[in-house]
């Protein structure tokens, strides 16, 4: 029959057609979808391949760091911070340093690291303050930063560590990002001239992404490596089982700033209240003590030399610290290019 | 009216549902061609914690974690925020990070964690971490290891415990307790929580008994601490370290007797050479039939002396009477009967 000829001819000629328009959308989408894909690194990659978008003007003379204290900062139980008051000490050390627009570029975008390793009150001091945190984020803001990610890759439920610590919220408020990492961030990286660290998985998705790069540490104590400043922060862009590299840990920091270095991070010491004992986790607020002090700088040599004495230890008892100086990455006698403000 | 070309007759409905394939299929291209490989950044920002599993817990015997830290405590309007945790010793790093070592080293079987919200708000919060170490005494260990200097004991809590600006730390058997809150909003609760805990946790053998080599008479309860490596005298060639402090009225001063075998003279001698950095020999004397040894450092006054395989001493006493009526003290119950020469914590 002619009619149930023409439609079947039809019905095959509309199928045909609409394979065709779908086939070639599919083909276009994934052209378009392979085109902003960045290609997924056959082996590790490293930051070196990216030291040029991280350059940063020069200031010649200026300080290794800078050290601002506010004695009007935190009540001497070590409650909370004003938040006005820690905006204008970062604002006032950042000032040598050529003031955050020299660390941030116009327009760019900026990781801020800050050491959120525990799901923890900020008044124990295992971690970064949520306040400080905020005014790192809106200095950054100010300098003319189109977009400011916070991240950092605690062991255990990151995104329950971000919310209970209050770290999301003050975030959020200082119109931030909170990233919280999964396995999909995570890239092999190769340091180079690491001397214990393999290839090894990084929160690349951010890395890659940022023009520039804020580490905020805490000062505290560390059952392992003696104190835990801006070096040991970088701990938290690691990936996968990392709990092994405890046995060689001095290394392993070292390693770290080998793997940020050509980031050029701008370093910023939380010594608002100090772990003086039992951490990296913290016990009791016995443990605590107020320093009411906040330094930045980008010699981690210095401003974690510096740290140590916050705990009232001899820089020099770190070894890792020796051993970095050793390296070349900066001074332990950070008096001489340290500036009080 | 539908429109014919030939043969085909394309109805409105055809089209119209032709047009929003077309255009879902061009919103779709359009869609992966500006986002690209996106990186989810806060895809999962409200996702639910990962529970530890929960299977570790029911592989060790002993209190069900469910009857330790159940989902509200009776009377106070605190509940548990979330499932219990359960890390076992290998994993306790996934909860407390580098601070795992200093566990492992007393020797842990598991911690159990949980969180808990009240207070007048219902925002306020209390982290309890409920260690369950291999025995009594590294529980005593580790409890006296995070001690605060400054925390005044509190009573009738475990076999010891203080109370520290909204957060109760106790011990009972084997059993190590923090329940951490930072505000004067915690106190009370963390208090309650804690002596909650503490009446349904087993209790064990005293581990004070170990501490039978150390003088009874004026030690300050709840001071005794063991170190499998010691952290209570600053050197770092002295294992099996008992100590407890003696006194009253801010005037203490510390015991300690270690256990060294077949190493006892030479670690004297580096002890000596120890404490000879930070101050001088006063006097070589003998007390109770004991060669001791009594040393100025810079006003505090120190003493020691080696018998058998044990290596004793007074660490910071206030003045030379006082090191040596505790030196004498201390060399009478090394010596005594239930106090082995082979000394404490014998392996």
């Amino acid at each position: 029959m002619d009619g149930g000829t023409a439609g079947r001819r039809d019905f095959l000629r509309r199928c045909a057609t609409t394979a065709a328009v779908g086939a070639a959308g599919g083909g276009l989408a994934w052209w378009a979808y392979g085109r902003q894909r960045r290609p997924r690194p056959a082996g590790a990659v490293s930051l070196d391949d990216l030291a040029a978008r991280f350059a940063r003007p020069d200031l010649p003379g200026a300080p290794a760091l800078v050290v601002a204290r506010d004695t009007a900062i935190a009540d001497a139980r070590g409650g909370p911070i004003d938040p006005a008051v820690i905006e204008r000490m970062l604002a006032r050390a950042l000032e040598p340093l050529g003031t955050m627009a020299r660390f941030v570029p116009r327009g760019g975008s900026v990781l801020v690291k800050p050491n959120a390793a525990f799901a923890a009150d900020p008044l124990s001091g295992a971690i970064a303050d949520p306040r400080t945190i905020a005014a790192v984020v809106k200095s950054a803001f100010a300098a003319g930063a189109a977009e400011v990610l916070v991240a950092d890759n605690p062991i255990a439920a990151p995104a329950l560590v971000f919310d209970r610590s209050g770290i999301a919220a003050a975030v959020r408020a200082a119109g931030g990002r909170i990233v919280v990492p999964d396995e999909r961030g995570f890239a092999p990286v190769r340091v180079t001239g690491a001397t214990v660290l393999p290839d090894w998985p990084a929160f690349i998705a951010v890395l890659a992404r940022v023009d520039a790069v804020i580490g905020i540490a805490p000062v505290k104590d560390h059952n392992l490596c003696g104190a835990s400043l801006t070096m040991k922060n970088w701990y938290g862009l690691l990936g996968g089982n990392r709990s092994q590299f405890h046995q060689h840990i001095h290394e392993v920091i070292c390693d770290l700033w080998r793997l940020v270095r050509p980031a050029a991070p701008l370093l910023v010491l939380d010594g608002t209240r100090v772990l003086m004992r039992n951490g990296p986790t913290g016990g009791s607020a016995a443990d605590v003590v107020v320093r009411n002090t906040l330094a930045v700088g980008t010699d981690p040599v210095a401003i974690d030399a510096f740290g140590v004495t916050l705990l009232g230890r001899d820089p020099r008892a770190v070894k890792y610290l020796v051993d970095a100086e050793a390296a070349g990455f900066g001074t332990l006698e950070f008096a001489r290019r340290m500036r009080e403000v | 009216m539908a429109r014919t070309h030939g043969t085909r007759t394309v109805s409105p409905a055809e089209r119209a549902a032709g047009i929003a394939l077309l255009a879902a299929l061009a919103g779709f291209i359009i869609l992966l061609a500006v986002r690209g490989e996106h990186y989810e950044f806060e895809a999962v920002m409200h996702a639910p914690p990962a529970p530890a599993e929960a299977g570790d817990a029911a592989e060790i015997a002993g209190p069900a974690a469910e009857d330790l830290l159940p989902a509200a405590f009776e009377g106070i309007g605190w509940t548990r925020d979330g499932d219990i945790e359960t890390y076992p010793e290998d994993r306790l790093f996934e909860k407390i990070n580098g601070a795992d070592e200093r566990y492992k080293l007393y020797g842990n079987r598991r911690l159990l964690f949980a969180s808990y919200a009240g207070g007048e708000d219902g925002r306020a919060r209390l982290d309890v971490f409920l260690y369950e170490m291999r025995a009594p005494l590294a529980a005593l260990g580790i409890f006296g290891r995070e001690r605060s200097p400054r925390a005044a004991a509190a009573g009738g809590l475990g076999d010891a415990a203080y109370l520290m600006q909204g957060s109760a730390f106790f011990r009972k058997g084997a059993w190590y307790g923090q329940v951490k809150g930072f505000g004067e909003d915690t106190a009370a609760a963390s208090e309650h929580i804690a002596r909650a805990i503490a009446a349904a946790l087993p209790s064990g053998e005293a581990p004070e008994l170990a501490f039978g080599f150390l003088p009874a008479e004026e030690r300050i309860r709840g001071s005794e601490r063991y170190e499998p490596k010691d952290s209570v005298l600053g050197t770092d060639f002295l294992t099996q370290v008992f100590s407890a402090e003696y006194g009253a009225g801010g005037k203490t001063a510390t015991l300690f007797a270690a256990r060294c075998g077949k190493e006892t003279e030479a670690r004297r001698a580096a002890y000596e050479e120890y404490l000879k950095r930070q101050g001088k020999v006063i006097e070589e004397s003998v007390i109770e039939g004991a060669s001791v040894t009594l040393m100025d450092l810079d006003g505090a006054y120190d003493g020691f002396f080696a018998e058998g395989e044990v290596l004793a001493g007074v660490a910071g006493a206030a003045d030379q009477a006082a090191l040596r009526k505790l030196l004498a003290a201390l060399v009478r119950s090394v010596r005594a009967p239930g106090a082995p020469a082979a000394g404490p914590g014998a392996d």
